[in-house]
């Protein structure tokens, strides 16, 4: 059903617009005892973008454009913008079990959750690479703040202090690339861009063309945590406050893959596709092996995730080395390698707020983030113990689980294209059992290990729901994927021109 | 022919013109003024009076960096924004002006529509200040 | 041909389906009562345990009909599941599946008998414990190489909650050493199916690529596999990620060292399924997938295991000399045993590959009953080296009887069906050209005889130890039930081996052909 007619492409990014403006409106007229309200009407306007998201978008249409082809909307633009609004929900839902711990302005974190998620709809759909700076910053400057949130501890300040720094070297990455961009093309626009590259007729585009986009790359690897832009990672995902970290985690990462995806889908072509091959081939071998080892050792929960969102990027990198060279299947194997992104993305999102809602919970209830002590937690409350492992095996890809499926996919796309996706095969599958056997050593510390407190962890009803909703959405995810590989694979294959 | 994307540079030299003039300016100023000074003033070059900012007015009672409430700063600081802010509504009264409806399509009304939704944009913000208490001055 | 159907479902889907809805059972059931998730979980697996023995008695039925008359080829279902990607779900059976149902359905049975006594998390161990299952029952009924992937991984994880919550001995280190060795050889075997995946599609050039074993097949006839991939035969290069893969789990030696620790630490349900079913698995896929796949990468390959299952089976056993710990002593005499069943698909003969499945049945509920003794005495005793043990079949006679047929089954006594099996196993191999094979194998019986009759006397007999006066012997019929079942399938099959022979023969004759045609050809 497609219920806004031409205002399409901007139809979910008025609603949150608007509905941060609310918010803070909420927040100014209510008295400081009735607090709670504000929570409830930024949960209500997510939950609103939600359904309009998955009920009220058509997602085999036509591509529409809008304001001069700056906003696109595609199957890509819809897959994207249902991932970003289902995370807005759920950090929505974090946010409010964690709000009782901010000392100060749960309204400005609401708005701030929102307006970063208005730029996450914005990313999804840019058709240029000026709206892509905007709309990238949108939630780049939004995620500053709410990094830097819990002011009183050191942690967070440093958290938000280094995004800051560090996302404004990356910002820069991004302009000089646009500049470079711009002054080989003469155009901003991606449709632009794609004509130039046409025009070559299979030639190697100039060398300022490559800078620039290799530039623009470097810079959306800070957002994706691509090494060697991910030293951030671990520091700010540890510092922030956790539903910033799980929303960083998620919305970062998937608005980062957005634009790299639409700017991939827009270059690859005969002339740039065995550099891009090489480059994110080497990229990704890079980003799994970091990703994977340095978490190894972690002791504090949020570290671990953070090293671990590394390995996760390095996965998905997979996707993108995924561009072959020319064999039979060469075409799909990009198509394949995107909607295996697309597909992780959404799994990803759900696999990380089902982690980070159990350490929300359980750093309330503890004011620890700490690995020992999560010790005995399937004694103290089973179905936080569960939960969180049933997160964590979906994170390393174990069967039912949705991640699972995530990681087939996109193995199976890299095993298409040659020596080098074979080699990036066996990498992938060697990541595989170094994720699990991390994970595994916290799922060992809840069982298998004693407590040292033994006091139970009640569980309040709506909370238990909605644990069990998400454990029930990664196994449903796991078990029966064809829906979404279809959305994903209609929108990738469209994106990338492949017919049928 | 395609229009450039890159103007011509002889549309800088009036830009030019103005660096270089408003340079000169200061140049022969402080010249003139350091030259007629050497001559006339031989002796006494330095004093206390002369060293203070003014030569003129009440006398200085304490040094200038001291503290200010931190509401002049908020003051300045929102100022500086919503300043900012209304520059928007300049290119935006040109456009409308001009009655341009080419590019995009959307017409008079759309534009119209634009700037109130700019201006509530704006009007948020200030009921944002305003709710918050920033100008409000009696408050500890 | 028309197809059998319940609810919609071939009985060959409920086999899964069953066990998973006893999965969601047991999750909506409250952790407290106990009771009730020990009743679904047997109601469940009884259930399973009579579709299984039905299809047993079809694929009986089927042997020597024509094609049309046959009952089994009705049973496959194919439903499609996700269709970019070329996955449908899809089971089908023959003998040897029919077989290794039924073996699971066995253990699973007996399992969850001899789990009753669990107290700790009951639940959650119900839970892991036909979660586990699920993936057993997927892996051998399954003809789509993403679920048989999918139904495999899926069986490692629980084990590894199952011996890390419920174990003993060096219970966290065995887990984490099993369950990483598992999901490597997993991990190996996947990239191998998608070689084989993707050649074939490459190959057939259809719209979509399939994960369907016959259109694997149906590609390795077309040719498919037939080429030179990078100046290396591309079944010669492919079919090691399979056989090691899968074979880690075997476990094919060096591949093996997992094994003994993971059934020594794990709890008596999670031994009897791991050595008597999960280890079947590799065994199972290399005949399933990897040998009719690639046919001729297998007789390149072939010899190489030939020579492995050579140290399989006199390492197992002489290590298993030297072992004073019940459990690995059973441990070590499963990865010997295990030994046989690769010499018997390496032999290449049908009478070989039929032993081999045979074998890996009778060692199933063997070694089944021999986890749920030990487990049963261990429970009371806390204390299973032989040293500290002995003279206990004055306070426990029946678990001490038992033992002692267990034991005898074990070191092939015939009668039971394990002599039957290592006989057909032996015959083969000789019949194959593995000569000194043959014989080293006939010499390996005899250590099997001395670490059993060891371990039957160090522990059961001997004079009366006034310290295990206290033992409860297995006295009720429903205490005793999972343990006379267990010793009564294998007189059965023991004394009329041609039940499961036959039902087995054609798919061993059918692997046979295709090996040396590959090997002529």
């Amino acid at each position: 059903m497609d219920i806004a007619g031409p205002f399409a492409p901007v139809l979910l990014e008025t609603l949150s617009a608007c509905g941060a403006g609310a918010v803070l409106l909420v927040d100014l007229f209510t008295p400081e005892a009735r607090k709670s309200r504000v929570g409830a009407a930024s949960l209500a306007v997510t939950a609103i973008l939600f359904l309009a998201a998955w009920f009220g978008m058509e997602a085999g249409g036509e591509t529409a454009t809008l304001f001069g082809g700056s906003l696109v909307l595609d199957g890509m633009a819809v897959f994207l913008k249902r991932t970003f609004a289902t995370a807005g929900l759920l950090a929505v839902l974090a946010a409010i079990r964690y709000e009782d711990r901010l000392p100060r302005g749960r309204g400005e974190f609401h708005f701030l959750l929102l307006s970063a998620l208005t730029g996450m709809f914005l990313v999804s759909s840019v058709g240029d690479l000026m709206s892509m700076f905007v709309s990238l910053e949108l939630v780049t400057l939004s995620f500053f703040i709410l990094a830097a949130f819990r002011r009183e501890r050191p942690e967070s300040v440093e958290a938000g202090l280094k995004l800051l720094v560090l996302g404004s070297l990356a910002a820069a990455f991004v302009l000089f690339g646009t500049a470079f961009l711009y002054g080989a093309t003469g155009d901003l626009t991606f449709a632009g861009l794609r004509d130039h590259l046409a025009s070559l007729r299979g030639a190697p585009p100039s060398r300022d063309l490559l800078l620039g986009l290799l530039f623009v790359l470097l810079g959306l690897g800070f957002k994706i945590g691509m090494v060697p832009m991910q030293v951030w990672v671990p520091d700010v995902y540890q510092g922030a406050p956790a539903p910033v970290t799980a929303f960083l985690a998620v919305g970062s990462k998937a608005a980062g893959f957005a634009l790299v995806l639409r700017l991939v889908t827009t270059v690859a072509g005969p002339g740039t596709k065995d550099s891009l091959q090489l480059l994110f081939t080497a990229l990704a071998f890079a980003t799994l092996f970091y990703g994977n080892l340095a978490a190894i050792p972690q002791t504090n929960v949020k570290r671990l995730l953070g090293y671990s969102s590394i390995g996760h990027c390095g996965y998905l990198l997979m996707g993108l080395a995924a561009l072959g060279p020319a064999s039979y299947y060469d075409e799909s194997a990009a198509a394949s390698g995107a909607a295996a992104i697309l597909f992780y993305l959404l799994a990803y999102a759900l696999t990380t707020f089902g982690a980070f809602l159990v350490v929300i919970l359980f750093s309330a209830a503890t004011g620890s983030d700490e690995m020992d002590d999560y010790a005995g937690l399937s004694r103290r409350s089973p179905l936080l113990a569960a939960s969180l492992t049933v997160a964590l095996l979906s994170l390393a890809g174990v069967p039912p689980l949705a991640g699972f499926f995530g990681k087939f996919m996109l193995m199976r796309s890299v095993a298409l294209t040659g020596p080098a996706g074979f080699g990036l095969l066996v990498a992938g599958a060697v990541n595989v059992v170094i994720g699990l056997y991390y994970y595994l050593c916290l799922v060992k510390r809840m069982y298998v290990h004693p407590p040292k407190d033994a006091s139970p962890l009640p569980v309040t009803g709506p909370t238990a729901a909605l644990l069990y909703a998400l454990t029930a959405a990664l196994l449903i995810l796991g078990i029966f994927p064809g829906a979404f590989v279809t959305l994903a694979s209609d929108a990738a294959r469209a994106a990338f021109g492949v017919g049928g | 022919m395609p229009e450039s994307p890159v103007p011509p540079p002889d549309v800088y030299v009036p830009l030019l013109l103005v660096v270089l003039i408003a340079g000169g300016l200061a140049a022969v100023l402080l010249s003139v003024s350091t030259v007629v000074t050497k001559l006339t003033m031989r002796r006494r070059l330095r004093s206390p009076t002369r060293n203070t900012p003014y030569e003129c007015g009440l006398p200085i009672l304490t040094d200038a960096r001291t503290r200010f409430s931190v509401k002049f700063y908020i003051v300045a600081m929102l100022f500086i924004l919503f300043d900012i802010e209304v520059v928007f509504l300049y290119p935006w009264a040109v456009i409308y002006g001009r009655g341009d409806s080419a590019r995009g399509g959307l017409g008079l009304g759309f534009l119209f529509l634009e700037l109130l939704v700019f201006l509530g944009i704006l009007f948020l913000g200030w009921l944002y200040v305003v709710r918050k208490g920033v100008l409000e001055w009696q408050a500890e | 041909m028309e197809p059998v159907r319940f609810l919609g479902l071939s009985p060959l889907s409920w086999v899964v389906a069953i066990p998973a809805l006893t999965t969601l059972g047991i999750l909506f059931t409250p952790s407290a009562a106990k009771n009730a998730v020990r009743r679904i979980a047997l109601a469940g697996m009884t259930l399973t345990f009579g579709i299984a023995i039905w299809i047993l008695v079809q694929a009986a039925g089927d042997v020597g009909l024509d094609a049309s008359a046959r009952v089994l080829p009705r049973l496959a279902q194919k439903v499609e599941w996700v269709r970019e990607l070329g996955i449908s779900w899809n089971v089908g059976a023959d003998g040897m599946g029919a077989a290794m149902v039924f073996l699971t359905s066995i253990v699973i049975f007996a399992g969850v008998l001899v789990s009753w006594s669990v107290e700790d998390r009951t639940k959650e161990f119900y839970l892991s414990l036909i979660a586990l299952v699920t993936g057993v029952f997927g892996v051998f009924v399954s003809r789509d190489l993403f679920w048989f992937y999918f139904s495999y991984e899926l069986a490692v994880i629980p084990m590894y909650l199952l011996i890390g919550i419920w174990g003993s001995t060096n219970k966290e280190y065995a887990s984490m050493k099993l369950t990483l060795y598992l999901t490597t050889g997993a991990v190996c075997a996947l990239v191998g199916l998608l070689m084989v995946y993707f050649r074939a599609w490459a190959f057939l050039k259809t719209p979509y690529p399939s994960f369907d074993l016959d259109y694997i097949l149906m590609a390795r006839d077309a040719g498919a596999f037939d080429a030179t991939w990078r100046g290396m035969d591309f079944q010669v290069f492919a079919f090691p990620f399979l056989l090691f893969g899968f074979g880690a789990i075997a476990p094919m030696w060096p591949l093996h060292t997992w094994s003994p620790m993971g059934h020594a630490a794990a709890p008596s349900a999670a031994s009897m399924l791991h050595a008597g079913v999960l280890m079947k698995l590799g065994s199972f896929a290399i005949l399933r997938i990897a040998v009719p796949a690639l046919p001729e990468g297998a007789v390149w390959w072939m010899p190489v295991v030939a020579v492995l299952c050579m140290f399989n089976i006199l390492y197992g056993g002489l290590v298993a000399i030297a072992q004073k710990d019940m459990k690995f002593i059973v441990g070590y005499s499963s990865s010997s045993h295990m030994g046989y069943v690769l010499l018997g698909i390496a032999s290449m003969t049908s009478l070989g590959i039929n032993g081999a499945i045979f074998l890996m049945f009778a060692h199933g509920v063997m070694t089944a009953l021999a986890f749920a003794l030990i487990g049963f005495f261990y429970d009371q005793t806390h204390v299973r080296t032989i040293p500290d043990l002995g003279g206990m079949s004055h306070q426990i006679p029946f678990i001490g009887t038992a033992f002692v047929f267990m034991s005898m089954a074990s070191a092939g006594v015939p009668g039971f069906a394990n002599f039957a099996s290592e006989v057909m196993v032996m015959f083969g191999a000789w019949q194959g050209g593995l000569k000194w094979q043959a014989v080293v194998a006939v010499l390996g019986i005899v250590p099997t005889g001395v670490y059993l009759l060891r371990a039957v006397k160090g522990a059961f007999f001997g004079p009366r130890n006034p310290r295990w006066d206290g033992l409860r012997d297995a006295v009720t019929p429903f205490q005793r039930l999972p343990f006379l079942f267990l010793i009564s399938v294998l007189l059965l099959f023991g004394f009329w081996p041609r039940l499961l022979t036959d039902v087995i023969g054609e798919s061993a004759d059918e692997l046979a052909g295709l090996l040396a045609r590959a090997g002529g050809g």
